[in-house]
């Protein structure tokens, strides 16, 4: 999967796919994922300092934010010490040595996917765990999924053509049901 | 230096000082204890005595976290929230599966012990270190949503955690709950002595983390319970229809408790699985850490009531058929109000149903209950005794006090319909037909309660395995005796290791077949513990703390005066059988009743005739301390406490 995605050679991200219609299929807010992720990436287990987050509200609303690994990345552009460095996967990371905590990412990132370390004040983002994100493997849910904005796009355009195709069947037999009416 | 796996520290809260310490448990306490239940049941034999008025200021608080809270260890989710039991004078506890604990875990704390008493309503927020005291006057008298609403509003941070007590927890009712939005710490009265405290609420936010031994090898681990949740036939329906599925079992046994547990025929139709799963869920959610997902908010979606909703479980749907309740829409707003008001499900649903009785009995009147006539199934009649109990009013202050107290107060033989065990409220399944849940019920060490032990295991226990484990074939028939007491003390054992570990007591400790619970509950639990700690446990050796956690709390109901009588059950069990279904005729034999009690106390290493703990059994489980205090306490009343 991850070396499909990356000849496809747009953006590999971890993404929220839930199942919609189905009462297993969401987010269930079980913060595997967090813990996970910050055992493996920070050595302690605490949700705080996860690069993934799971936004909450009533009733039952859990959606897990975290880093779109966009191609025009905005956090690296504000960052006025390039902390932002490529790893040895193509992915960015956060150098802790170059951070100094200013929070430019955190206001420049639309999607709210920096994490800010509360004790350090310095950041962090997914680095997709050098390629087999943990928080993937571990989603009893499995509704997180490596994606490519490419491979994205044809699964919407699958679901909304199928949507299409369910629409215009009903109202093909509308008209049928109407012409038969008429008569 | 924090241990592994640990906060590592306790913090002190005294009210009455307004004055925070921090300190640390004597190493043995982690050797001996290993975490949640297990600290709470040794600092509450230490802190509080026979004497102790549990709401009184000197009577403490005290929340931990399971020793596994806090890590990625799946279904890793409970605190012990323990207190001088409010119904029964003895120990009381009670466990919830939401965020506060581990939040606890992460601010560096292990225990959080509270005493004394505010001069007026506070709030405490922890932060970390940082411990402040903070006026609740604004907060007082509001819901238990609305509470949480309220702090938050309050405070920068989104990701601190709440523990709060809605307006019965303020008014001392005696079965008060304390609940962090997710999950509820019901049973017992904590909520009580939260509101005797002066307390409102208890927020936490952390910012430190809990370190792992040996993260490879407790994801490996991992990996293997997820396998099982999808292997163990007894956790797939979980999945699906979360706890509402426990109705499947009560319509087989017939033994739904219906009605002030009398009826083993109910109309329950209206209350199935599959109506909560297409009518109501909203999402499967969890506890924290658990991929099983069992938990459901349901809502109602249509009539006059839509869009109210509130978590419903399995035994908020087993009172509300002892309260007559059939239909789901009634049965959300009912639970709705216990939740926001809260009240412990199961000791309100089974006092409002003994005060219903009492009704029909016409040992209570309608001038009693304020011109109403309260009826089996009647919910706004329901919902009108919810708030007067909450706050007091007229008959609701008796109710408040729980059923035990109130026949006490009522007299005219409404004893016999207070279904209680030493004071507390009478749980899940009707035993009758069953002794040896009917004994497990009675030996609990917080009165009555189904989550003590899984004497279930005689379901699916095979007889090779009973005889193996248990000594007889027997104990795998559910009408069978020998064996019974011995497995008995031995799921007691295995599911207090969860309460110890903080791993649910189902998701863990329930299984379809006898090799998938002691794979999960010994082998993997002992796996978990040793990968996030870095101390080798095994199986056995989690059991032996269990069995000395147990004989902590044993030892402290016998100081407070409990003897062998009070382990029994209410005499409607022994005398008048279950009413329609297939258990119809059904009573608890007191002839095996009594020898299955007998075998339990011999194969805990107590005495068989007096069921007091002996010397030799508190010495080989290292407890000389306990042993200590039960000497001098029997020299000093001369009444015999141990053997």
């Amino acid at each position: 999967m991850g070396k499909e995605a990356n000849e496809i050679n747009t953006s590999t991200r971890v993404e929220y796919v839930p199942r919609v219609g189905e009462l297993e299929g969401w987010c269930s807010g079980c913060r595997i994922c967090e813990t996970i992720c910050s055992m493996y990436n920070e050595g302690i287990s605490n949700p705080k300092i996860s690069r993934i987050k799971i936004i909450s509200w009533e009733p039952s609303i859990d959606v897990p934010i975290v880093c779109k690994q966009c191609v025009e990345p905005l956090c690296a552009k504000s960052c006025p010490v390039e902390a932002f460095k490529k790893n040895d996967n193509g992915i960015l990371e956060v150098d802790q040595e170059l951070c100094i905590g200013c929070g430019a990412c955190v206001e420049s990132c639309p999607f709210g996917a920096i994490t800010v370390n509360p004790i350090t004040g310095k950041m962090s983002k997914c680095n997709l765990c050098g390629g087999q994100p943990l928080c993937i493997e571990y989603c009893p849910a499995d509704v997180i999924k490596l994606m490519t904005s490419k491979l994205r796009e044809t699964e919407k355009a699958e679901e909304w053509a199928k949507v299409l195709q369910k629409q215009k069947e009903i109202a093909g037999k509308k008209a049928k049901e109407q012409c038969a009416g008429g008569e | 230096m924090a241990k592994h796996g640990y906060g590592g520290k306790i913090l002190r809260i005294d009210l009455t000082e307004q004055k925070a310490t921090i300190d640390c448990l004597p190493s043995e306490y982690y050797e001996m204890y290993l975490g949640g239940r297990g600290f709470n049941s040794r600092l509450l034999f230490d802190m509080a005595g026979p004497q102790t008025d549990p709401l009184s200021p000197e009577a403490p608080l005290i929340f931990a976290p399971g020793a596994l809270h806090g890590t990625p260890v799946p279904t890793a989710s409970r605190t012990t929230a323990t207190i001088k039991n409010v119904l029964s004078g003895g120990h009381g506890d009670s466990h919830g599966g939401g965020f506060i604990g581990s939040e606890i875990k992460y601010a560096g704390y292990d225990v959080v012990i509270i005493t004394g008493k505010a001069e007026k309503p506070v709030w405490l927020m922890i932060n970390d270190e940082k411990v402040d005291f903070c006026d609740a006057s604004d907060l007082w008298g509001k819901k238990t949503k609305e509470t949480q609403e309220a702090i938050r509003k309050k405070l920068p941070s989104k990701k601190v955690q709440i523990a709060c007590i809605g307006p019965a927890g303020e008014n001392l009712v005696k079965y008060a709950v304390i609940t962090d939005g997710v999950a509820t710490f019901g049973r017992t009265g904590v909520g009580a002595v939260m509101g005797s405290k002066n307390l409102k609420a208890l927020v936490v936010y952390g910012t430190g983390g809990i370190t792992i031994h040996d993260p490879s090898r407790l994801l490996k681990a991992i990996k293997e319970y997820n396998n099982i949740v999808k292997q163990d036939p007894y956790l797939i329906p979980a999945v699906t229809f979360g706890s509402t599925r426990f109705m499947w079992h009560r319509v087989k046994y017939g033994v739904h408790g219906a009605c002030n547990w009398r009826l083993g025929e109910f109309d329950w139709e209206g209350l199935s699985p599959e109506i909560f799963r297409e009518k109501h869920a909203v999402k499967a959610t969890s506890c924290p850490m658990c991929p099983v997902r069992c938990r459901r908010d349901m809502m109602i979606r249509e009539g006059e009531h839509k869009g109210e909703y509130t978590k419903v479980e399995w035994e908020s749907i087993a009172r509300s058929m002892t309260m007559g309740i059939t239909d789901s829409i009634d049965l959300i707003r009912v639970i709705g109000a216990f939740n926001e008001m809260g009240l412990d499900i199961e000791s309100a649903g089974d006092t409002i149903a003994f005060a219903m009785e009492c009704f029909e009995k016409g040992i209570l009147t309608k001038e009693d209950f304020d011109g109403l006539s309260p009826a089996f199934g009647d919910a706004e009649l329901i919902l009108k005794i919810i708030k007067m109990i909450t706050y007091r009013q007229g008959i609701g202050n008796l109710l408040a006090d729980g059923c035990y107290r109130a026949s006490l107060a009522i007299g005219k033989g409404s004893e016999k319909y207070a279904m209680h065990i030493k004071g507390v409220e009478v749980t899940a399944a009707d035993p009758r037909g069953m002794p040896v849940r009917a004994v497990s019920y009675a030996t609990s060490t917080r009165g009555s309660d189904h989550l003590r032990s899984n004497p279930y295991v005689e379901e699916m226990a095979t007889p090779e395995e009973a005889e193996l484990m248990f000594g007889s074939r027997e104990a795998a028939d559910l009408k069978g005796v020998a064996g019974k007491g011995r497995m008995l003390k031995w799921s007691e054992d295995l599911v207090t290791i969860g309460d110890l570990l903080g791993l649910c007591k189902w998701a863990f400790y329930r299984s379809a077949t006898m090799e998938y619970l002691c794979d999960k509950g010994l082998r993997l639990a002992a796996e978990f513990y040793s990968a996030v700690t870095g101390r080798e446990m095994t199986g056995e050796e989690l059991m032996l703390a269990a069995e000395r956690v147990y004989n902590i709390e044993k030892a402290f109901n016998v100081r407070t005066g409990f003897r062998k009588k009070d382990d029994t059950i209410p005499e409607r069990f022994f005398t008048e059988p279950i009413k329609g279904g297939p258990g119809d005729g059904n009573i608890v034999e007191r002839n095996k009743f009594n020898t299955i009690l007998e075998e339990y106390y011999e194969a805990r290493g107590w005495d068989p005739s007096t069921g007091l703990q002996t010397r030799a059994k508190l010495e080989q489980l290292g407890l000389s301390e306990i042993k200590n205090v039960l000497e001098k306490d029997q020299r000093e009343k001369n009444t015999i406490m141990l053997v």
